[in-house]
C-alpha cells in the first residue's frame, strides 16, 4: 500500500504553490512542521498531567495530613516521615520488599538467560523445541498479574484442592503450609513472581544474542576458545549493556510490585508478604490515610532511585548507552 | 539546462563555543552542462555544500544561484533539482517504478499514467525495465544504484546532485558505472556536482574538479591541470596515486640541495631566493632509475609491490621514502642500491610554510613541448 | 559447521568423536531444559483449565489434567455473572489505548530522532526518567487529578490515564527504531517534494511499522492486564464498568470457595490475551530481536 495523496489536493498543492511563487502557505506549513515542538506537545502534555504533576503532588501530599474521607487539609511537615520511621510496620515492610526484589531479580535474570540460552542454542543447532519453549513462556508473561495471583493461590491451597500439596500428600509428605507459613509466604510469592517475570529477561536477553555478531564466535574459535571460554569472553561482554538494562527493568518492577502479591497473599500471613507498595495502597484506601501514604510512596521512590543509581555505578556502562 | 553559481557560500553548526565552520566563503561555478566533481578527504565540507545547494541545509551567509536565480530560501522541489545519494537511500517498502514516481506524484500534477510513462523510458535508458515491481530488498547494489540514477533522472532537473554515488559498489561494478554516469550526463546534458573522497573517480570522470579542504577551496580546474600544475602541496598530495614525493630542500646558487639529494634549479624557479628553503615535489611516474651515484640522489630499494605493467618501488634516500613508479617487473630490485632522476618539467615547488606552489610550470605537457628542451639541465 | 573436520581428527585420534558426544550432552540438557521450562510455565494454565472443566465435587479428588466426568457448569455459571461485560469493556479500554499511543508516541518518537534542537538529549533522558517510575508510586495523587477531572468511573478517563502512563516506554522504543532508519530516506523524501509531515506518513511509517506492532502489542499486553489503575479508577463506578482484572478479583472475593468458577474465570481471562499474543508474538519477537532497544 503507497499511499497516495489525492489528486485534487495534489493539483490544488501543486497550483497553489506555483501561483505564490516562494510559496507563502506551503512555507508557512514548512516552518510549523519544522519546529520539534509540533511533534512532541501531545506526548509532552500526557507526561505533564499524568506523570510529572503527579510526581510533584505527591511529594506535596507527603507533607500533608491529607484524608481519603476528609476534605480538611493542612500541613504537618515531616510528621509522617517521622512516623513511618518510627512504626514496626515499615520496617517490616521493608525487609519483606528487600527479601523479595532480591530473590526475583536473581531468580528471574538466571532463569533468563538460562532459558535464553537455550533457545539461542537450539535454533543456532536447529533443534525441535526453541519456539514452542519461547512461546510458552511467553505466554506466562501475558497472563494478567491478579489471575497469576489467584492460579497459584488455588494451586498452593493447603487442602486437596491444591495441587501442589495434594501431589505431595499422595508421594506421602506433609501438607506444606505455601501460604500459611510467614517464610513459606514469601517463597511462594517469588515463584508466581518468577513465573510471569522470567518471560521478561528471556526476551530481552534474547534479543542481545541474536544481536552478538556471530563473526566474534567464529574469532574465538580459531583462537582457541572452548564453549565455556566463548561464553565467558563474547557472549557476557557482548551482553552487558542488555544485562544492565534487563537488571534495571526487573529491579524497579519487583519493588514496586503490588497486583500479584495482592491476589495471592494481600500481604499475609500476617504482615509477612506486605511489600511497600501493598502497604502503601492499604494505607491510602483502606486506612484513607493518603498523607502517610504519601510518604510510604516517596519513600518507595527513593528506594528504587537510590537502587537504580547504585547500578550505575556498579556497571559503569557510561561508553555504552 | 542550467548554469549552477555559488557564491561566498558560508555554513556554519552549532553554536557559541561549538560552533564549526564547515564551509568557508566558497565560489564556485558550474556552466551548463558541466559535470563538476566536488573531491577532498572526509570533513572537506564537501557534502555540506551539495546539501546547501539541494536545499537540505539551510545556508549561513552566501548565494546559490540555479540559472541566475537566487535559490537560497526555496524549498528543495522548488529548486529545479535531484539527488542520487550513497547508500541509494529507496524506499523499502516501494517497488522500483514506485520510487521513481514518487517525487513526480509529490511534485507535479501529472496523471498516474503520464508518470508512469515517465518512469517506463527513463527504465528502458538505464535498462532497468524488468526491475521496475521489484522492491528495493531484493535488488543487488548495481541495481538500486541504477534506480536511484532513474529517481533523479526522472524527473528533469535542471542540476544533478550526487553524493559519493558509487562508493557502496565493488570495484569493478564501480568502474562500469562510473563510465555509465558519465555517459548519461553526457547524453542528457544536465549539468551534475558530484561529491566523491576518490580522486580516481574525480579525474576519470570531472569535466572540472573542485578539490576542498577544511571548507575551503584549493584549486578548481580541469582534471589534468590539477594534476599536472597543482596550486599548493595539498592538491598536489591529493591528486595522483600513489601520492607525490615531498622532500625538503634549501636553493645554494643553481642548486637545490636536500638531504643526500641536488638538482639543478629549473629555469622558471631563477627568479627565487637563494638560501631559502622550499618543498621540492615529484611525482612517483615522473621519477627514472638511473645508476647509482648518478642522478639527483640515490637510495636503496626497500620494496618493490608489482602491479603488472608497472610496479612501485620503495626507496629509502637519506631519512625519507621516496615512492617510484617503474616499468613492469624486474626494474629494481629489493636491496639494490639505485640513483633516481627526473625531468625539470615534472618538478614542484612549494612554499614550505604555506604549501603554495612557487614558479609553477605554464602549460601542460604536449601544449608547449620546446618550451623545455628534453634535458633535464634546462 | 565445521563439524567435519572436527569429526576427522576425532576418529584418527581415539576412534570416538569427542566434539559429536560432548554435542549430543549439550543437545540433551537443552532438551532437557525446553521439557522442564515447558512443565513449569504451562502447568498452571492446565491446571486451571482442567479445575474449570469439573464439576464442584471433582476439585477434591483426581489429580488428572483430564477431569473424569468433564462439565461446562461452571462456564454458564460464569457467563451469567457479567464477565462478557467486563471482557468488552478490557476489550474497548485496551484498544483506544493502543491506538492513543501509538498516535501520540509516532509523532514524538520522529521529532527525538530526526530534530537537532537545544536540550533535546536533556528532554530524552528526562522522558526515560519517568519509566524509572512505578505508576503504583503516583497513584494516590492520580486518583485526585482524575477525581478533580471528573475522569474517574470512566472509560474514557481510564485510557486517557493509560496514554499517559505508558507512553515514555513507548517512546523510548520507537526513537530506537527511527534511529536504524537512514536519515538519507528523509533527504531523499525531501528532494523528492515532501514536508515533514509527508515524509513521516509516506516514506518513514513502513519502515517503522515492526516498531510501531512492538509497541501495540506490548501496551496492548499491558493495558489488557493492568489492575491497580483500573481498580482505583473504575470501583466505585458497579460492576458494569468493571475491567477483566478488576472484575475477576472482586468475583473471588465473592464466590471464596467455589474454585471451578473462579477457575472458570480466570480462564475466560486468560484465553483471549494468550490467543492474541500466540498469533503476534512471531512479530513481537522480530521486532524487539531485529530493530532497537540498543543499551
Amino acid at each position: 500500500m503507497t499511499t497516495e495523496p489525492p489528486a485534487a489536493e495534489r493539483s490544488l498543492w501543486a497550483r497553489l504553490r506555483r501561483t505564490v511563487g516562494d510559496g507563502t502557505v506551503a512555507d508557512f506549513v514548512d516552518r510549523g512542521v519544522s519546529h520539534p515542538l509540533f511533534w512532541l506537545l501531545p506526548a509532552l502534555l500526557f507526561i505533564g498531567v499524568f506523570q510529572l504533576y503527579p510526581m510533584v503532588e505527591v511529594f506535596r501530599m507527603s507533607l500533608t495530613d491529607t484524608s481519603l474521607i476528609s476534605s480538611q487539609e493542612s500541613y504537618v511537615w515531616l510528621e509522617n516521615y517521622r512516623r513511618l520511621l518510627g512504626s514496626e510496620r515499615f520496617y517490616s515492610t521493608l525487609r519483606v520488599t528487600a527479601i523479595y526484589s532480591v530473590g526475583s531479580i536473581v531468580l528471574q535474570l538466571g532463569l533468563g538467560l538460562g532459558l535464553a540460552l537455550a533457545i539461542d542454542y537450539g535454533v543456532r543447532r536447529g533443534l525441535r523445541g526453541p519456539l514452542l519453549t519461547r512461546v510458552v513462556v511467553l505466554s506466562a508473561w501475558v497472563v494478567p498479574g491478579i489471575i497469576i495471583g489467584l492460579v497459584w493461590r488455588i494451586m498452593l491451597l493447603e487442602t486437596d484442592v491444591g495441587v501442589v500439596n495434594n501431589a505431595l500428600g499422595r508421594l506421602g509428605f506433609e501438607v506444606v503450609p505455601f501460604l500459611s507459613d510467614a517464610g513459606m509466604a514469601v517463597v511462594s510469592v517469588i515463584a508466581a513472581g518468577a513465573w510471569r517475570g522470567t518471560a521478561f529477561s528471556m526476551i530481552m536477553f534474547y534479543a542481545g544474542l541474536k544481536r552478538v555478531p556471530e563473526d566474534l564466535y567464529r574469532a574465538a574459535k580459531v583462537d582457541g576458545a572452548g564453549p565455556v571460554a566463548r561464553f565467558r569472553y563474547v557472549t557476557l561482554p557482548q551482553l552487558k549493556p542488555v544485562v544492565f538494562v534487563v537488571t534495571i527493568l526487573v529491579t524497579i518492577y519487583s519493588l514496586n510490585s503490588f497486583d500479584l502479591i495482592f491476589a495471592l497473599t494481600n500481604g499475609g500471613p500476617g504482615r509477612a508478604t506486605e511489600v511497600i507498595a501493598l502497604a502503601m495502597y492499604k494505607s491510602a484506601f483502606e486506612s484513607y490515610q493518603m498523607g502517610m501514604a504519601a510518604a510510604t510512596a516517596v519513600v518507595l521512590l527513593v528506594v528504587t532511585l537510590t537502587v537504580t543509581a547504585v547500578y550505575f555505578r556498579v556497571f559503569d556502562i557510561s561508553e555504552e548507552i | 539546462m542550467a548554469r549552477l553559481e555559488i557564491d561566498g557560500l558560508r555554513k556554519t553548526f552549532g553554536r557559541g563555543e561549538d560552533r564549526i565552520e564547515a564551509v568557508s566563503d566558497l565560489s564556485l561555478s558550474a556552466a551548463d552542462g558541466e559535470f563538476l566533481v566536488l573531491v577532498g578527504p572526509s570533513g572537506c565540507g564537501k557534502s555540506t555544500t551539495l546539501n546547501c545547494v539541494a536545499g537540505l541545509e539551510s545556508v549561513t551567509d552566501g548565494e546559490i544561484r540555479i540559472d541566475g536565480e537566487v535559490v537560497n530560501d526555496r524549498r528543495p522541489e522548488d529548486r529545479d533539482i535531484a539527488m542520487v545519494f550513497q547508500n541509494y537511500a529507496l524506499y523499502p517498502h516501494m517497488t522500483a517504478a514506485e520510487n521513481m514516481a514518487f517525487g513526480l506524484k509529490m511534485t507535479t500534477g501529472l496523471s498516474a499514467a503520464e508518470r508512469r510513462d515517465r518512469v517506463e523510458s527513463t527504465a528502458e535508458l538505464l535498462d532497468i525495465g524488468e526491475l521496475l515491481e521489484k522492491k528495493p530488498r531484493s535488488l543487488s547494489g548495481g541495481q538500486k544504484q541504477r534506480v536511484a540514477l532513474g529517481r533523479a533522472i526522472v524527473r528533469d532537473p535542471a542540476v544533478f546532485l550526487m553524493d559519493e554515488p558509487l562508493s557502496n559498489l565493488d570495484a569493478s561494478l564501480r568502474s562500469t558505472m562510473r563510465t555509465e554516469i558519465q555517459q548519461l550526463q553526457d547524453d542528457l546534458g544536465v549539468t551534475t556536482v558530484y561529491v566523491t573522497h576518490d580522486q580516481t573517480e574525480a579525474m576519470t570522470m570531472a569535466d572540472r574538479i573542485a578539490i576542498l579542504r577544511e571548507g575551503e577551496l584549493q584549486q578548481i580546474g580541469e582534471p589534468l591541470d590539477c594534476y599536472y600544475r597543482p596550486k599548493n602541496e595539498f592538491v598536489a598530495g591529493f591528486i595522483g596515486e600513489p601520492a607525490m614525493n615531498t622532500v625538503r630542500v634549501t636553493r645554494r646558487g643553481d642548486t637545490l640541495v636536500g638531504d643526500a639529494l641536488e638538482y639543478p634549479v629549473p629555469r622558471r624557479a631563477d627568479g627565487l631566493p637563494s638560501g631559502e628553503p622550499f618543498t621540492l615535489g615529484i611525482r612517483p611516474e615522473a621519477i627514472e632509475i638511473v645508476e647509482a651515484g648518478t642522478g639527483a640522489a640515490t637510495g636503496t630499494v626497500e620494496v618493490v609491490e608489482p602491479l603488472g605493467e608497472t610496479s612501485h618501488a620503495y626507496l629509502t634516500v637519506a631519512d625519507a621514502t621516496v615512492t617510484v613508479t617503474t616499468d613492469g617487473p624486474g626494474a629494481v630490485e629489493e636491496g639494490e642500491r639505485v640513483g633516481i632522476d627526473f625531468p625539470a618539467q615534472r618538478v614542484h615547488l612549494f612554499d614550505p610554510d604555506t604549501g603554495a606552489a612557487v614558479a609553477r610550470r605554464e602549460s601542460l605537457p604536449g601544449e608547449v613541448t620546446e618550451e623545455y628542451p628534453a634535458s633535464r639541465h634546462d | 559447521m565445521g563439524g567435519n573436520t572436527d569429526t576427522t581428527v576425532g576418529r584418527l585420534r581415539s576412534g570416538v568423536s569427542w566434539s559429536r558426544l560432548r554435542r549430543y550432552c549439550y543437545d540433551g540438557i537443552t532438551y532437557l531444559v525446553y521439557a522442564l521450562a515447558i512443565g513449569f510455565f504451562l502447568f498452571p494454565v492446565l491446571w486451571v483449565l482442567s479445575l474449570s472443566l469439573r464439576t464442584e465435587g471433582a476439585v477434591y479428588t483426581s489429580l488428572e489434567l483430564i477431569p473424569a466426568e468433564p462439565s461446562l457448569d461452571s462456564y454458564r455459571e460464569v457467563l451469567d455473572s457479567g464477565i462478557l461485560r467486563w471482557l468488552w469493556n478490557t476489550l474497548f479500554v485496551t484498544v483506544l489505548t493502543v491506538a492513543g499511543i501509538i498516535v501520540v508516541t509516532t509523532p514524538a518518537a520522529y521529532a527525538f530522532s530526526r530534530f537537532e534542537f537545544r536540550g533535546r538529549r536533556s528532554l530524552l533522558l528526562a522522558v526515560l526518567g519517568f519509566q524509572m517510575i512505578s505508576p503504583i508510586v503516583i497513584v494516590l495523587p492520580l486518583y485526585d487529578i482524575m477525581r478533580t477531572l471528573g475522569l474517574t468511573e470512566s472509560h474514557a478517563g481510564l485510557v486517557l490515564l493509560y496514554i499517559g502512563l505508558q507512553i515514555p516506554f513507548s517512546l523510548w522504543l520507537l526513537k530506537g527504531y527511527f534511529d536504524t532508519i537512514p536519515t538519507e530516506l528523509d533527504k531523499a523524501a525531501r528532494i523528492d517534494g515532501c514536508n515533514r509531515l509527508q515524509t513521516l506518513r509516506y516514506v518513514l511509517l513502513r519502515p517503522v511499522m515492526p516498531g510501531i506492532a512492538v509497541v501495540a502489542i506490548f501496551n496492548f499486553v499491558l493495558t489488557w492486564s493492568e489492575f491497580v489503575m483500573a481498580y482505583t479508577m473504575l470501583s466505585p463506578g458497579g460492576e458494569d464498568l468493571y475491567t477483566l482484572s478488576m472484575g475477576i478479583y472482586v468475583f473471588d472475593n465473592q464466590l471464596a470457595t467455589q474454585w471451578t468458577n473462579v477457575a472458570a474465570a480466570a480462564v475466560v481471562g486468560i484465553v483471549p490475551i494468550i490467543a492474541f499474543f500466540v498469533a503476534l508474538q512471531r512479530y513481537f519477537v522480530r521486532g524487539l530481536t531485529e530493530g532497537a532497544v540498543k543499551g
